[in-house]
């Protein structure tokens, strides 16, 4: 392989690599979000409605008013939470495709738990809760990692399973054990103690102070990956663990842990979705919010804010469907659609073809 | 410099002492089993032809999107959107069954289908050299994303249609067998084809130049590069193909629903568990029939076990197919070794 | 060699290359370059590591498509595009990496992208049929259905060779083909170019080692920095002539040492058995003593424990069975950052996958393996100036070229990114360094410099262990030389009691006691 040789750069190049940093990592996703929002309008084009109608109908539904903005933001924490999971395990080169049974576990531990106990002061009950949850989804992640670090069994493959694991488990507990009293034969838990529930933000919305627990995890993440030993452990790991190995750094470990803490995070989000509104575990509660959070992520490009943004935009474009299918007569199943192009479209741009081309194109390697 | 370490880093080989525990303990297990009312009842339906015959149903789908998973894998490119392909085909063989009247529509579709997703998985990870397993599972969303839309705009709620399927074929003399007759030889055309497939590309993979060309692809680039092999077009053939194999498997899918019919994630993680089947059959394509007769049984078990009444909750008993699948992942995988190239894009000479 | 010195006249031009360009990003790596190769010749290639021999070579079999310039053959011009069009035109090219498969067989190595007759079915036996005569003429006698993995890099440098020769090669180029060979492998090697030029094949032999060069060539072609220097006639020159060519001016690269007693054992290793990520027994009883103030090389062919050797030091791998005594302390369960810390520090074989993190900065990867102490971090908070002030003061002392210590390591030159490992496991003096091919695939500037600071590091006291597959590399730094075969030492010796024929005996599995003796030939080393 030839070396590159390098000439010293200019100030305007130096200006320009500082900026497009953060420039290519903002730019990138809403470009991919532009350019599913074209795909989307075609595929409405073709099937004969107005873009322009079903859009508006979209952004009303999701942002147009108060009851509407709380209810997307309502649906972006267990997203959110999800996606910051999935980011930080993707980052260390762990992929964690496990959250929908993580956070099914965090569910069926913050139903038992907070449905269970009565007396026990609410602030301390409603802690307990939401650690069970954490605890549940963290151990129901650490599983696969285990498996992974000592018999070599692939992650993706076992997380994916115990997704269909979790899933059925649930559907046993809420039919049988922890199945709700009463005459009523349907599979519905027992509901959660009524001052174990998060209080509300905003009265007579749904909007609870869960969006705040997912906040603060995105902060942390970021300060964790931004100043910490622990982030450039991950991104070490993550990006070549044999050199890290080598430099004595315990890679096993690191997987352990990245997949401890993604679990912990859709584990929580399982608890802010029960003891945030949901008050009863019902069978398929969640099952597609933490394959979604993984579009989230990817969508992203792993980075803690930005999945903030991506877990907004994608539930934004989940409430607005629903009113998207009233008003203008779309299936709500074509946001669907919108969001997997927006992640296509992500995938393309941000592959090492399209950025070396775009580097080109910057002048960046002229030889 | 040595390359970096594929996708299938070699593990540790573990002892026989495992499979003569194994053994062992079965042997103990079926002795203790018979003691019992309900262990000679679960014996019974494991000696019914009903038995195999439903566990080979089981696992034609899984077998045609594992063979197709293999093609790709062998060519060193990962195939994680197996399970796309197979959803996407499985959507594709049931629509065009429904419209053309005919499940040969159904499974022509299906291939088709397939094929188009492999063309987009190919692009991603061969031309833009995304990571192959990120283009994977946006592909698997992909795929949730489209059936989805797609069923809701064809078939309108509520509506439930049966689309034709494939009929019984029924051999002279084979078919009235005593046992195997009803396990093995009363079966759809579909499954006698998935079955041909395997020694047809066992053939094809190791006494034809072809073969010999994808192994060397996803065992050396570099090296079937330098006899002029150009490996990029190799690998897109071979994702292709894989794709329109995978693809059909969800004509198979559909037609072992008994009813030929679809529903939303239909394929509900089966083509991940085809993508283990590869792993547990070593790349080899008798391998990868005994993978997914695997876990043809074990569905096929589950199924049996929830109709006689164990005892054990049904959702429990659906487990069973997904925990047959990780339990073997976990013994398996560390003696697993795949193409040494598996996982790592080519790139031409001047390509940065 | 005997015989009168190689005559051009009244020969055909088998191969002539007239202003050849070959352009990579930043880097241009064949000048205009004028060759011609005649009928029957060995031509020997020769330049130091980059100067373009086997990118222009690369050109020639098609694997490149060149910038410029033109290629004919036999007199005629051609558009070389493929390997494929190379080999009709009867190019050949056995790689310096095999580029053999290696868990297929022989004859499938062999036929692989030709079409039989009865394409697409494979016919092994018919080719097989063919192969055999070629087998048994080069000595390769191995079953046609072995896998390659099984051979020998001799026997599978000869498969390379019978794959050539089985696609119709005339002109078979051989690049760098004994820097993967034992001496007496290389003899054997040399014994069969002889026989295949008395065939009539034309040989293009690419190396950057001057005594082979002189020993098998008729002529030489020296290349530098991607052009031609010059082209002599082998028996008509002197080494010093070729050196200088080669390298530009009369620089002496020979290793300055002043010899210097070593101190204690500081790290042993005894007893020794381990096995590797396969399950095969790399290790079998070894011990090993490494002494402060003492360079120990340690000679082997690929594969013989080396690599889990260095693991275990470094405790990236477990034993079976035996101990590591650090400074008369007991590490052997001891974890790799504690031994870091402890000042036992290594240079991987290969920086791209084990050494570097490609994708994050210089500075992160200077601090690689101490960038979770202070005062590089307190309580787990990364201490950025203090990072970048020790970054500055490294790509300083170490001679780093970087824009700037931010710059992703990746956009570095090979030798800078080397010069970065060796920054990283020599700043703070380690006890211990254990060096894995720490110049390969550098120029000689760059090995120069690594070798210097290597030296400079056994002045200090540190103990030095240099594990390399080149010879001459181990002999002219290394105080003391062991000779590994089959996970056991064979014998350690002072350099100035062994030579390279004891070494390459040993290493090829001969006992001490029937091993040829005698010293050490100082030879400059030009590597």
């Amino acid at each position: 392989m030839p070396d590159s040789v390098h000439d010293q750069p200019t100030a305007r190049a130096r200006i320009w690599s500082w900026m497009k940093q953060p420039l290519a990592s903002v730019g990138l996703p809403l470009l991919a979000i532009v350019a599913a929002i074209l795909l989307g309008s075609i595929m409405m084009l073709l099937m004969g409605h107005d873009p322009l109608k079903a859009y508006a109908a979209l952004g009303r539904g999701s942002f147009g008013n108060l009851g509407a903005t709380s209810e997307t933001l309502k649906s972006a924490i267990p997203l959110l939470l999800c996606g910051l999971g999935i980011a930080f395990s993707f980052q260390a080169g762990a992929f964690n495709i496990g959250a929908v049974g993580q956070m099914y576990l965090g569910a069926l531990a913050a139903v038992i738990v907070g449905g269970q106990f009565a007396g026990l002061p609410a602030p301390l009950h409603m802690t307990l809760a939401t650690l069970a949850a954490l605890l549940a989804g963290g151990l129901w992640a650490l599983a696969p990692a285990l498996f992974k670090v000592y018999a070599g069994a692939n992650e993706i493959i076992s997380t994916i399973l115990l997704n269909y694991v979790g899933i059925y488990l649930v559907d046993y507990m809420v039919a049988g054990p922890i199945k709700a009293g009463g005459a009523n034969n349907a599979p519905i838990s027992w509901p959660v103690l009524e001052d174990v529930m998060y209080p509300r933000l905003i009265p007579r919305t749904q909007l609870h102070i869960g969006l705040f627990i997912a906040l603060t995890a995105m902060v942390a993440l970021y300060l964790v990956m931004r100043y910490t030993t622990l982030g450039q452990r991950v991104r070490v790991v993550g990006q070549n663990p044999v050199a890290a190995r080598h430099a004595g750094i315990r890679a096993d470990r690191v997987f352990l842990l990245t997949f401890f803490v993604s679990g912990s995070l859709a584990g929580l989000a399982g608890a802010s979705e029960i003891l945030g509104y949901q008050v009863r575990l019902i069978s398929g509660f969640a099952t597609t919010t933490g394959y979604d959070a993984i579009a989230v992520a990817l969508l992203a490009g792993f980075q803690p804010f930005l999945v903030g943004l991506a877990a907004l935009f994608f539930a934004g474009l989940q409430t607005g469907a629903v009113a998207m299918e009233a008003i203008a007569k779309l299936p709500s199943q074509l946001v669907g659609m919108i969001r997997v192009l927006a992640i296509l479209a992500v995938l393309a741009a941000s592959s090492p073809r399209i950025l070396a081309l775009v580097r080109r194109l910057q002048g960046e390697e002229q030889p | 410099m040595t390359r970096p370490p594929g996708f299938y880093a070699a593990g540790r080989p573990r002892a026989r002492l495992v499979w003569a525990g194994a053994g062992l303990a079965g042997a103990l297990g079926l002795l203790l089993a018979w003691q019992t009312e309900l262990g000679r009842g679960i014996l019974t339906i494991l000696a019914a032809p009903e038995f195999v015959r439903a566990a080979l149903i089981a696992a034609t789908p899984l077998l045609l999107a594992a063979l197709g998973g293999l093609i790709s894998e062998l060519s060193g490119v990962l195939n994680m959107a197996l399970e796309s392909m197979m959803l996407l085909g499985a959507f594709a063989a049931y629509t065009a069954s429904d419209y053309g009247h005919t499940p040969w529509a159904g499974l022509a579709a299906a291939g088709v289908v397939g094929l188009l997703v492999g063309l987009l998985h190919a692009y991603f990870t061969i031309t833009l050299r995304a990571n192959q397993i990120v283009s994977a599972v946006a592909l698997n969303l992909f795929a949730l994303a489209a059936t989805a839309l797609g069923f809701r705009l064809i078939y309108t709620r509520g509506v439930f249609i049966t689309a034709p399927g494939f009929a019984e074929l029924r051999l002279p003399v084979l078919s009235d067998l005593p046992y195997l007759g009803k396990a093995l030889f009363s079966h759809n055309i579909l499954i006698y084809l998935a079955l041909l497939l395997i020694p047809v590309m066992w053939f094809i993979l190791y006494r034809t130049a072809w073969g010999l060309t994808l192994r060397s692809v996803g065992e050396h680039p570099e090296a079937a590069s330098t006899v002029g092999i150009n490996v990029n077009r190799v690998r897109y053939l071979a994702v292709l193909l894989s794709g329109a194999v995978a693809g059909m498997s969800g004509s198979a899918l559909v037609s072992a629903t008994n009813i030929n019919a679809f529903q939303e994630n239909l394929s509900a993680g089966r083509g991940f568990i085809a993508f283990a089947a590869v792993i547990f059959g070593r790349w080899n394509p008798i391998g990868v029939f005994f993978g997914a007769f695997l876990f043809g049984l074990g569905d096929a078990f589950q199924i049996r076990l929830q109709a006689y009444g164990v005892g054990v909750p049904y959702q429990l008993l659906l487990m069973l197919p997904y925990v047959i699948t990780l339990i073997a992942l976990v013994v398996f995988m560390r003696h697993a070794r795949g193409p040494a190239a598996s996982g790592t894009p080519f790139a031409e000479e001047g390509e940065a | 060699m005997t015989g009168p010195a190689f005559s051009t006249t009244g020969r055909e031009a088998a191969l002539e290359l007239r202003q050849i360009v070959k352009k990579f990003p930043g880097v241009l790596a064949n000048d205009r370059v004028d060759l011609t190769i005649y009928t029957g010749e060995v031509h020997a290639l020769l330049g130091e590591n980059g100067a373009g021999k086997s990118t222009l070579m690369k050109v020639v079999y098609g694997l490149y498509h060149r910038d410029g310039g033109e290629i004919l053959v036999r007199g005629q011009p051609y558009d070389i595009r493929s390997p494929q069009a190379a080999m009709a035109l009867g190019i050949g090219m056995v790689h310096q990496h095999f580029m053999l498969i290696p868990n297929i067989s022989i004859i499938e190595n062999i036929v692989l992208g030709l079409r039989s007759d009865r394409y697409p079915l494979l016919r092994l036996d018919e080719a097989g049929r063919r192969v055999r005569a070629l087998a048994e003429d080069f000595g390769l006698n191995a079953a046609l259905s072995t896998k390659v993995g099984k051979l020998t890099v001799g026997q599978q440098q000869k498969v390379e060779i019978i794959k050539a020769l089985y696609r119709g090669a005339r002109l078979l180029i051989l690049d760098e083909p004994t820097a993967v060979l034992l001496p007496q492998e290389t003899e054997e090697l040399f014994k069969l170019i002889e026989k295949l030029r008395a065939g009539g094949v034309t040989i293009v032999f690419i190396s950057h080692k001057l005594n082979e060069v002189l020993k098998i060539s008729d002529r030489v072609t020296v290349m530098r920095r991607g052009r031609v220097v010059r082209t002599l006639t082998t028996r008509q020159t002197s080494p010093a002539e070729l050196a200088e060519a080669m390298v530009g001016q009369a620089v002496d690269l020979a290793v300055v040492k002043q010899p210097r007693p070593a101190g204690a054992p500081r790290l042993v290793i005894e007893d020794a058995y381990a096995r590797d990520d396969l399950g095969s027994p790399k290790l079998n009883g070894l011990r090993l003593a490494l002494r402060a103030g003492e360079i120990h090389g340690l000679a082997g062919v690929d594969g013989n424990g080396q690599q889990t050797l260095v693991e275990a030091l470094m405790g990236l791998r477990g034993l079976e069975r035996g101990r590591i005594l650090f400074a008369d302390q007991d590490i052997t369960s001891q974890p790799t950052a504690e031994r870091i810390r402890a000042g036992v520090v290594h240079i991987p074989e290969n920086r791209h996958t084990e050494g570097l993190v490609l994708g994050l900065s210089v500075t992160d990867n200077l601090l690689l393996d101490v960038f979770e102490d202070p005062p590089y971090a307190q309580r787990g908070w990364r201490q950025f100036k203090v990072m970048d002030a020790h970054a500055a003061t490294l790509t300083q002392a170490f001679d780093i070229r970087t824009p700037s210590p931010a710059v992703e390591v990746r956009k570095l030159s090979g030798g800078n990114q080397q010069k970065v490992i060796l920054a990283r496991s020599l700043w703070r003096n380690p006890a211990v360094l254990i060096a894995m091919q720490p110049t390969r695939g550098l120029d000689v500037g760059a090995a120069a410099f690594i070798h210097k600071r290597l030296v400079e590091a056994r002045d200090q006291g540190c103990a030095l262990l240099i594990v390399s597959s080149e010879l001459d590399e181990i002999i002219a730094l290394s105080d003391v030389i062991s000779v590994i075969y089959e996970g056991r030492i064979v014998e350690t010796r002072p350099t100035s009691e062994t030579n390279l024929n004891r070494i390459g005996f040993l290493m090829a599995g001969g006992q001490p006691d029937q091993a040829p003796t005698g010293r050490t030939d100082a030879a400059p080393l030009l590597t």
